[in-house]
Formats: structure tokens, sequence, C-alpha cells
């Protein structure tokens, strides 16, 4: 057993060492590039993410920032720049919600010639921001509430009436007393029809 | 004497010799037929409790995940333009589409939460010892499989928080190399990711993880169920006492019902109360988000160390559940007497806690392209 023991402990260290040679081997140098995107366009459609998300002064401190770098990007192809200047000074006087709009306008050519992605590209023409309920329940959403409250506690009530019939102090104390009275009971577990059955 | 325990429906013979009704004869009929009485056998008492019932209510969630993600890949469009679109239409245009889509996300919740607590009580009772440390590594694969499919599931709402968690995804398949292969937008260049992630989050990951629950409860069936520490047992401790009353395993099904209905109706409240969200359209280059909440440790780690640590967190977490049952080798199952397994356990519980709950009062950064 003890040798049995020792090569399974081998083996597992074997397979370890070889996932963790196989890893360093092939792996190029640690994490480099990923999505440091250089399209002008992109930046613009970060700028309206960054509104979209975070409707905030440091939202809209952010946006500027990426604002500057899609207008000194290199890649400016569909960039319609006089527009990216106006949403520019409405970040500045503080209008984040005209300034939205001008963004989106400003990449309009960008978007329109975009092929169909592949790989890990977005696919995103428009940035829509995140989807908002309103926070009221509407009709069918307060049928549904009641009949799933309905069906929750129709469950706990059928769970509770399922309970088992004992706490497991009382489980062993009936295990200890029929042991007591059948001393030499055999350890080998029981598979067939002799058991009690409740 | 039989083997199996004959319960409910009673036998086909009325008591006063009269002919059985037409229910009873036909239910006579599918029996011969299915087999369905075989499911009475005995199993111990103790399994019945509450705690020995979360691997099967770990099972009805998954159950409701697979009925409500049949029904939004009516709607859903796996592609980069139109996924995100084809959400907002679910949410907003489909008759109860929001509220299944509700229920889809809390259940993957209540699979996660499940598992989880399922595989602590597990290790609490020290049912992962001999005979049982080859269901454990299934147990322990299926967890593994239900994190990616949270992953390919954030992912596939292509979103903000999805695609930043796509990108975590895609470095570390660099990182990987060879491992990283399939994770690779590369690997198959013609396609949009998001094809394939949809492909392995409704086809592959929920069919392994099918025939590993099969497996998982045959070897349950295999090896019965395990003993319960506090009860005392016989010379043989990997089984529970013979002494221990047994009742039908349809009777131990029927609770898991009551659970399982108890477990829907709060989904369906949680899914009104708090629907599942939609983010922002994807935009690269940027890190806004926070991934769900069962990723917040290994992104605390990502904070300090950088994106590999999210690599070594994993892994080391997962290997360590691996090697448990060949490394913990003392045969006690009470937790009182197994000092060095609790007090490791529970210093792995501690950190992961911390790291959590760190990540919620850390902005989110930029780590990506760095």
């Amino acid at each position: 057993m003890k040798h049995a023991e020792f090569a399974l402990r081998c083996k597992i260290a074997a397979a370890i060492v070889m996932t963790t040679v196989l890893t360093l081997v092939a792996a190029p140098a640690w994490a480099h590039g990923g999505q440091s995107p250089k399209e002008g366009y992109v930046m613009v459609q970060q700028a309206i993410s960054f509104l979209a998300n975070e409707p905030d002064a440091k939202g809209t401190s952010e946006a500027l920032v990426r604002v500057d770098d899609a207008l000194n990007a290199e890649d400016q192809d569909g960039v319609d720049i006089p527009v990216l200047e106006q949403a520019k000074a409405a970040l500045n006087a503080g209008n984040a919600d005209g300034a939205r709009p001008l963004l989106q306008s400003s990449i309009k050519a960008a978007v329109a010639s975009l092929k169909p992605a592949t790989g890990d590209e977005t696919g995103t023409t428009i940035v829509v921001p995140p989807l908002r309920r309103n926070g009221s329940l509407s009709g069918s959403d307060w049928v549904l509430l009641i009949l799933s409250l309905f069906v929750a506690v129709g469950g706990a009530v059928f769970s509770y009436r399922l309970r088992p019939p004992e706490n497991l102090g009382a489980l062993g104390n009936d295990i200890r007393a029929v042991r007591a009275l059948i001393p030499n009971q055999s350890s080998t577990p029981s598979r067939g029809g002799d058991d009690n059955v409740h | 004497m039989s083997t199996e325990v004959n319960v409910d429906p009673p036998s086909d013979a009325a008591p006063d010799g009269a002919q059985p009704g037409w229910a009873r004869r036909a239910w006579a009929v599918v029996d011969d037929r299915m087999g369905v009485s075989a499911l009475a056998y005995p199993v111990p008492e103790h399994a019945n409790r509450f705690a020995w019932t979360l691997g099967g209510i770990t099972a009805v969630s998954f159950m409701v995940l697979v009925a409500s993600g049949i029904i939004l890949a009516q709607f859903y469009e796996p592609a980069p333009e139109l996924a995100n679109s084809s959400l907002r239409r679910i949410e907003t245009n489909v008759w109860g589409g929001s509220f299944i889509r509700g229920i889809h996300f809390w259940a993957a919740q209540a699979m996660y939460v499940g598992a989880l607590l399922h595989l602590i009580r597990v290790f609490l009772t020290g049912s992962y010892k001999k005979p049982r440390e080859g269901n454990w590594l299934v147990g322990v694969t299926m967890f593994g499989l239900l994190t990616l499919a949270i992953f390919t599931g954030t992912v596939l709402k292509w979103d903000q928080e999805g695609f930043e968690a796509l990108g975590h995804n895609v470095e570390l398949a660099q990182l990987l190399g060879g491992l990283g292969f399939w994770f690779s937008p590369t690997f198959s260049v013609q396609l949009p990711i998001i094809l394939r992630l949809y492909n392995a989050h409704v086809v592959i990951i929920p069919g392994i993880i099918l025939v590993l629950v099969l497996l998982h409860f045959l070897l349950v069936k295999r090896h019965h169920m395990s003993p319960h520490p506090r009860l005392p047992v016989g010379e043989l401790s990997e089984q529970a006492p013979v002494a221990e009353p047994t009742q039908p395993f349809t009777r131990h099904l029927r609770r898991l019902a009551a659970f399982g209905i108890t477990l829907v109706g709060i989904l369906g409240v949680l899914s009104v109360l708090f629907p599942a969200a939609i983010g922002s359209s994807p935009v690269a280059g940027i890190e806004i988000s926070r991934p769900p909440w069962m990723f917040w440790w290994p992104f605390t780690l990502e904070n300090w160390f950088g994106l590999p640590a999210i690599a070594w967190g994993e892994g080391t977490f997962f290997l360590i559940l691996a090697i448990l049952p060949f490394v913990d080798r003392n045969p006690e199952r009470w937790w009182r007497k197994r000092p060095v397994a609790m007090a490791i356990a529970l210093l792995v519980l501690l950190a992961l806690i911390t790291l959590t709950i760190l990540m919620i009062v850390t902005p989110a950064k930029n780590h990506l392209g760095a």
C-alpha cells in the first residue's frame, strides 16, 4: 500500500511539473499588447463609454482625455474632426448630455465602413448606455412576483412537512440503543430490505 | 428477501382482492418497463437532512439553467454586432423575457452557491475520504466547469463588463501559451470569438457537466451515502452504521423536489425585484467594470501582482481541492478530530473572503495591455 501511495504521489507530481514546463516553454513574455487600440474612432467610442457609464465629473474628465487622444491619433480615418472639436467644447462646458450625440456623430463615417467583426473585435458601431429600468413594477411583474412568492411559500411548507422525523441527537440515541440490543451486529453496511423503513 | 423496498404505489392487487383501478394498472405498465420503483432503495435517514441535499439542490439549479437557457437561445443572436441588442430586445420586447433572463441569472448564482456549500459540507464531514476520492475529483471538475460556464455567460452579454472579462481571458490565453490556444481569438480567426464562446456555453460545458453529474450520481449509488460524522459508525467507518434507520431514496427525492420548488419560487422573486443587468455596448481599450462576485478574489490578486496572478490564484485553488483526498490521510471524519485540515481550510476561506471584500473597496483599474 505504501508503495502504491508513493507511486501515485510521484505521478501527481510529474503531471504538475509537466504542465508547468509546457506552459512556461510555450508562453511568450508576460502579457503584453492586448486591448490598446490605435484607431481614432475607437478612442471616441471610449469617450462615449465613459460618459455612459460614469455620468459624473470623473467620467467627463476621462472622456476629455480620450477625446484629446483621438484628436492626436495617427489613424483618424472616418473621424469628423470639426464635430469632434464641438463635442470637446461641450464637454469643457460641462454639457455631457449634449456632447454624447456629437461624439457619436463624429465617427459616423468610420463605423459605417466597418466590416463584420471577427476574432475579439467588438463590432460596436453605436455605443448604447446601460439598460436602465424605471424602478416601478408593471402589472405582469406583480403577477409573476405573487406567483413566485406563492410557489416559494408552498415549497417551504412542503419541505417542512417532509422533514426528518427526529434530530441528529435522537437519531444517534436510536442507533446506540439498537446496537446495545444487538451487540454482535455486523459492521458490513446494509444493502437490503432488512432495515427499518419509515 | 427482496433487496428493494416497495413503496408508493402499492402492489397491483387491492387488499380486498378486487381488480386494481386503472391508475394502478397504468402505473404497473410504466414501472415494468421503466423500473421506476427501483429508485426506492434504502438510504440512511441522515440523507434527508438539508446538508445532504445541497448537491441535489445544485442539480435542480442546473436543470433550471438548462430550461431557461433553451428559451433564451430562441431569441439571442451570438454575433458581436447583434448580441447586446438582442438581449435588450429580450428584456423589453419579448413577453416574460426579462423574467426568464432573470431566472437564468439567479439560477447561475444559486448553482454556484449550492455547489460551494455542497463542497464545504463534503469537506466538513470528510465525505471525500476513501473510497470516495474519485467522486470528489468529479465534483471539483464540475465546479471548475461551472466557473467557466459563468464566465462564458458573462461574456455573452457582450456589454462592457463581458468584453472586459473576455479581454482578461484573451491575455491569460497568451500567457498560457500552448495550453491557452482555444481561448485565443486567432485560433479560428474567421469567426468572432463570441460564437465559439456561445457554443461552449450552450453545448460543450453543459454537455460535459451532464455526463459528470450522471457519473457523480452513479458513484454515490456505488459507494452509498457517506456516514454522518456525528452519528456512531460501525467498524467500517466508510459507511453508515447498519443500525441507522433507512428510508427509500424516493423519500429523499420528494424532499429534494420540495426544496427545488422553494428554490424556483425564490428565483422568481429575485428575478422580478432584481432583474439581470445589461451594460453599455463594449468598447476596447478601457476597464471600467467589475467582474461577477465569484471572480472578485482573483481580481484583487491581479490588482496587487498583475494579470498572471489570476491564473496562479485560480490554479492554486483548484490544485488544493484536487489533491485534498490524497494529502489528507487522517481517517477521522468528525471535524474536531481534524485540526490540521480545519486550520488550513479556515485560512483558505479567510483569504478568499478578505480578497473578495477588498475588491469592493478597490476601484477598477487598467490591467489589460499593461
